[in-house]
């Protein structure tokens, strides 16, 4: 029983790590500018598949190819910012909605142009292979790794936004855009940077998460509603809202998963139904009144 | 990009013939009046004139359709909202807007921009005006009372240095002794710092303490025009036309 409880956490946390890293910058940007990217999990497949051509085929270090991920799929995303997103901002949420599901499938048939229809997974590097005892029990050590990543990059955007001044303005902007403007904050310029790290931080879940949520064209697609039920359920706009969401479907998923395998997330869908018929502002989000 | 020399000195702020409105309503029309450096204009008339729409265009919320909005003789009609907070202009708006998820501190520190003059806001100066945020200068900006609130946006609105603040009803809603005590605020900023003052009332008698420059606005238009500031304003006159007694 006990056995069953910690793998169940255990498990869960790993995928809630992942989910995580992929939607905080979701999140975020959404509460920003109102945009519906929902194509956002397009940037976290591109920069799995970075990490996997360096590290798999070319043999480059695991650390390095996950910078050099984040890195490339940040400078994707601004130039796809500018190009493709800035246009619509403006325009109606169909319209939105229309361009980023047009980037998904974009996405998709790139993917498997390029990487084939089968799953795929980064490489581990040699130091992460194996099991950890830590006395009673023992543990991957790449998860342990992987949820450790998480508590960091946690806590580094929880003082990044709750305690600097760029963080300032970030909130600023988010409760008010018109008077974040009027005290001459310029929210586009804003706008851009914030993108640019949330497609990095996507780019880092899904080249790190790639041996827990595995790598395929129709990654995009098929996460897209774990994205938007963590972003949903956690808040726009907020860094520790997603985090507790994250989780919550993290070890509710991997409950079902191993609890009542038959319903599948089933009863996932049937909590987050209920939730969001209480607090249609999700459970922790900075709710617009 | 823009000057610095414009942001150093004080202006001055034209209107010529503005229509402006939201959307495809026009609210506006024909709104012409100037404002040297250092003066207050009062803006006076009965709710839904176009009072607020007024100093929604020219911070650039509203739009303009047509005329020309002019600051220190250039054209900041086609500046957006933040370029004209940071030439200088500052606005304390109707529904007070207090950055909710920001403590009081971040509320001022977020605003801040820095110009040179021994006249210059800072945080210390802000609490110094109005003690009662420095004792809740770590409360949310959800926390607070409409009074403190209130203090808040101007404070906030100080912090920009601007060298025109634009100020919309800030005495509305609020306890007598609140408003007492804005007013005083109101005269201390007045005799501390050379900006020129755009005020929103509905209220005669607080106007007419602190301008002999005002306007009185009609649906969209000026029906009462003293603001060359040269005559005495004619009181009997404004009260018929804005319609409601003062405090």
């Amino acid at each position: 029983m006990t056995d069953t409880v910690i793998s169940i956490l255990f498990s869960g946390a790993a995928f809630a790590t992942v989910l995580y890293l992929i939607s905080v910058g979701l999140s975020i940007t959404m509460g920003l500018l109102g945009i519906a990217n929902l194509a956002h999990g397009a940037f976290a497949m591109a920069g799995g598949y970075i990490a996997f051509a360096l590290v798999n085929r070319l043999g480059v270090n695991f650390f390095a190819a996950l910078l050099v991920a984040a890195v490339a799929v940040a400078a994707i995303s601004v130039v796809l910012e500018r190009l493709i997103y800035r246009p619509v901002y403006d325009a109606g949420e169909l319209e939105q909605v229309l361009l980023s599901m047009g980037l998904i499938f974009a996405s998709i048939a790139i993917a498997h142009f390029a990487f084939g229809p089968l799953p795929l997974a980064v490489n581990v590097p040699a130091s992460l292979q194996g099991q950890v005892d830590i006395g009673w029990r023992s543990f991957p050590a790449y998860r342990l790794f992987l949820i450790a990543f998480g508590l960091c990059v946690f806590v580094t955007l929880w003082f990044a936004i709750e305690r600097t001044a760029l963080g300032a303005r970030i909130r600023a902007a988010v409760d008010n855009r018109a008077m974040a403007e009027g005290v001459g904050i310029n929210t586009r310029v804003l706008f851009t940077v914030v993108f640019a790290l949330g497609s990095a931080l996507a780019a880092v879940g899904g080249a790190l998460g790639s041996e827990v949520v595995a790598l395929t064209p129709f990654y995009p697609l098929e996460y897209l509603v774990y994205f938007l039920i963590v972003v949903s359920i956690g808040g726009l706009g907020s860094v520790s809202g997603p985090a507790l969401a994250a989780l919550l479907l993290g070890f509710g998923d991997s409950a079902c998963k191993i609890l009542i395998p038959e319903f599948g997330a089933f009863f996932i869908y049937v909590a987050i139904f209920l939730v969001l018929l209480v607090r249609p502002n999700g459970l922790f989000g900075r709710a617009q009144s | 990009m823009l000057d610095d020399r414009i942001i150093e000195e004080t202006g001055c702020l034209d209107c010529v013939n503005v229509c402006a409105g939201w959307g495809e309503t026009q609210v506006l029309s024909d709104v012409s009046f100037s404002l040297p450096q250092g003066e207050m204009l009062a803006v006076l008339g009965r709710n839904g004139v176009g009072k607020s729409t007024l100093l929604s265009t020219i911070v650039g919320r509203a739009t303009l359709r047509s005329g020309e909005l002019r600051w220190d003789g250039s054209s900041i009609a086609q500046l957006s909202k933040f370029q004209r907070a940071r030439v200088g202009i500052g606005l304390v708006p109707q529904e007070r807007e207090i950055f909710r998820s920001l403590s009081v501190e971040e509320n001022l520190t977020v605003a801040a921009q820095v110009r040179n003059g021994a006249d210059s806001w800072t945080l210390d100066r802000v609490y110094a005006l109005f003690p009662r945020l420095k004792e809740r200068r770590t409360n949310q900006g959800n926390q607070l009372s409409g009074g403190e609130q209130q203090m808040l946006s101007i404070g906030r609105a100080l912090m920009g240095n601007p060298s025109l603040l634009l100020l919309d009803e800030p005495m509305e809603g609020l306890a007598p002794v609140i408003v007492e005590q804005l007013i005083t605020a109101l005269h201390q900023i007045r005799t501390e710092t050379k900006m020129a003052i755009v005020l929103v009332e509905q209220h005669v008698a607080i106007a007419l303490e602190f301008a002999t420059r005002l306007i009185v606005l009609d649906r969209g238009a000026v029906v009462y025009d003293n603001s060359d500031g040269a005559g005495v304003p004619d009181r009997g006159r404004i009260e018929q036309l804005v319609g409601v007694e003062a405090i």
